[in-house]
């Protein structure tokens, strides 16, 4: 077949780890091969998500910016609204007759233009230069949390493999971030949907990589069972940071 | 057997050529094909929303909503009721006239690239979007399906099942005329629909074949998979509703 593709071997460091993250994309279970007996794994795995996150972060910064360049400044916008909305009559008199209600109104309609702005997904010059930080933290948290819950399960169904080989296979998998590369065009909606549904693909792709004694079912058992601890720790971070906050408020005032 | 298929090569899929999908299922990296005709068939399938967006302009929506608002208040500040409240017209005259400033001066807030570049590169961006929106809806559909034939005896694997099972999407480059909105009524509006549903009957049997070539097994058993996940789906999604209903229930009798 024409588009046949081959694991690579050569080239440097950082085209071959992003080739092999083009190989995890097409789903081809060859690709995490190497990388589960990587000598160090969680290095490689770390190494293999840095290339990835920076090469995509700085893709997608080069899209924020082209987005930024072809859109109207919303400012610019939101400063004839609001020209409109404040020096109308209707709000003059609210202003003079009823000032909770005329505060009321200006908040629901600072809220409203800040939705406005997010819907539209208007960039910033903070969102091109923090977007790829953000990006990579992300994932990195997302690779921890996966990678300590799925080991942790998988072992308990019985899977055997070297200590945090999945980790590396784990970084692997985050192949779908590749996607976001297309953000290069302005106007291009990539869904996050399209990402998540590929991702859970390369995940249990990497689970079976890792433990190949393990059965289908199982190997989706811990993919499963990875993300529901991982939303479980996500919502337990924020319970336990309100109800920290909640006392720190208490405490102090 | 098809050794060397390309994208030109995407009407043997059409025609349902059982070596054509056993060599996608073979091959390695088949699913790179697989995405490219997916990605083809979404953009052809979708040409109406790029000659759309190249003609309007997306930028003012904002303006024309406004001048639009404007024009709603003048002709009713003009109507013959309120002839009795002169104020209230009066006051609607003013609103439609600011409404109109405030167009206008949107209206002159260009991008910094130009208005006309803007908007051609978004019209395309918008436009490559389409197949991806697909995409992510036919993995919703598909990944039920995937654990569903695996559990009804099929053999494939992870990416012989998703090569296959993407070719799926070809038929859907019928819907370009859909694409165009023709106005109900008309003989375009009919044929777009008889494209519509001639493109779900063709995707179905493209499907029963790739899913029965991936997972060896015939075609009876891939249409049991359709039925079986289909059954389950809508079973789910009665049951996630009925405890939706019945959670929401308790709360509000709680609450209220």
């Amino acid at each position: 077949m024409a588009t046949d593709l081959v694991i690579p071997t050569s080239g440097n460091a950082w085209t071959r780890r992003l080739r092999l993250y083009w190989n995890a994309l097409l789903l081809r279970q060859d690709a995490y091969r190497d990388v589960v007996e990587a000598p160090s794994p969680r290095k490689e795995g770390f190494r293999l998500l840095l290339a990835l996150y920076l090469t995509v972060g700085v893709v997608v910064s080069l899209g924020l910016a082209l987005d930024w360049i072809t859109l109207p400044r919303v400012d610019q916008i939101h400063a004839g609204v609001d020209a409109f909305v404040f020096d109308s009559q209707l709000y003059q008199s609210w202003a003079a007759t009823s000032p909770t209600l005329a505060l009321v109104f200006t908040l629901l309609y600072r809220i409203g233009w800040f939705a406005l702005t997010l819907e539209i997904g208007y960039p910033t010059a903070r969102d091109i230069v923090l977007g790829p930080i953000s990006m990579l933290a992300v994932g990195l948290f997302r690779w921890a949390t996966f990678a300590i819950f799925g080991e942790w399960v998988a072992r308990r169904l019985g899977g055997t493999a070297r200590l945090h080989a999945f980790w590396a296979a784990l970084a692997l998998a985050a192949a779908p971030v590749l996607l976001r590369m297309l953000t290069l065009v302005p106007g291009l909606y990539l869904p996050a949907g399209l990402i998540g549904a590929w991702l859970a693909l390369t995940s249990y792709q990497a689970v079976r990589a890792t433990y190949p004694s393990l059965t289908w079912r199982q190997c989706l058992a811990v993919e499963l069972w990875m993300y529901a601890l991982h939303f479980i720790c996500i919502f337990l971070a924020i319970v336990l940071g309100v109800v920290l906050g909640v006392v720190l408020y208490q405490l102090l005032f | 057997m098809d050794a060397s298929l390309r994208v030109v090569d995407f009407w043997k899929f059409l025609v349902l050529r059982n070596p054509s999908f056993e060599a996608v299922r073979q091959a390695p990296g088949s699913l790179w094909l697989s995405l490219r005709l997916f990605m083809l068939a979404g953009l052809i399938g979708t040409i109406g929303i790029l000659t759309t967006g190249l003609a309007e302009a997306q930028r003012v929506t904002v303006a024309d909503r406004l001048s639009a608002g404007a024009v709603s208040l003048d002709g009713a500040a003009e109507n013959r009721l309120l002839r009795w409240t002169p104020r209230l017209a009066s006051a609607m005259t003013i609103a439609a006239d600011r409404m109109r400033q405030a167009a206008a001066a949107i209206e002159a807030v260009q991008p910094p690239l130009g208005s006309a570049a803007s908007e051609s590169l978004r019209a395309v961006g918008v436009w490559v979007s389409q197949p991806l929106l697909s995409l992510t809806g036919w993995l919703t559909v598909f990944l039920p399906l995937l654990v569903a034939a695996r559990l009804l005896g099929g053999r494939g694997s992870l990416r012989e099942q998703v090569s296959l099972g993407l070719l799926a999407f070809l038929p859907q480059a019928l819907l370009f005329l859909s694409s165009f909105h023709p106005e109900p009524g008309t003989a375009g509006a009919s044929v777009a629909a008889m494209l519509r549903v001639g493109a779900a009957v063709w995707s179905l049997a493209i499907w029963l074949t790739a899913s029965a070539v991936a997972n060896r097994y015939s075609r009876v058993q891939a249409a049991k998979v359709l039925v079986a996940t289909i059954a389950a789906l809508v079973l789910l999604t009665a049951i996630s509703g009925w405890l939706l209903d019945l959670v929401s229930g308790a709360l509000l009798s709680v609450l209220l």
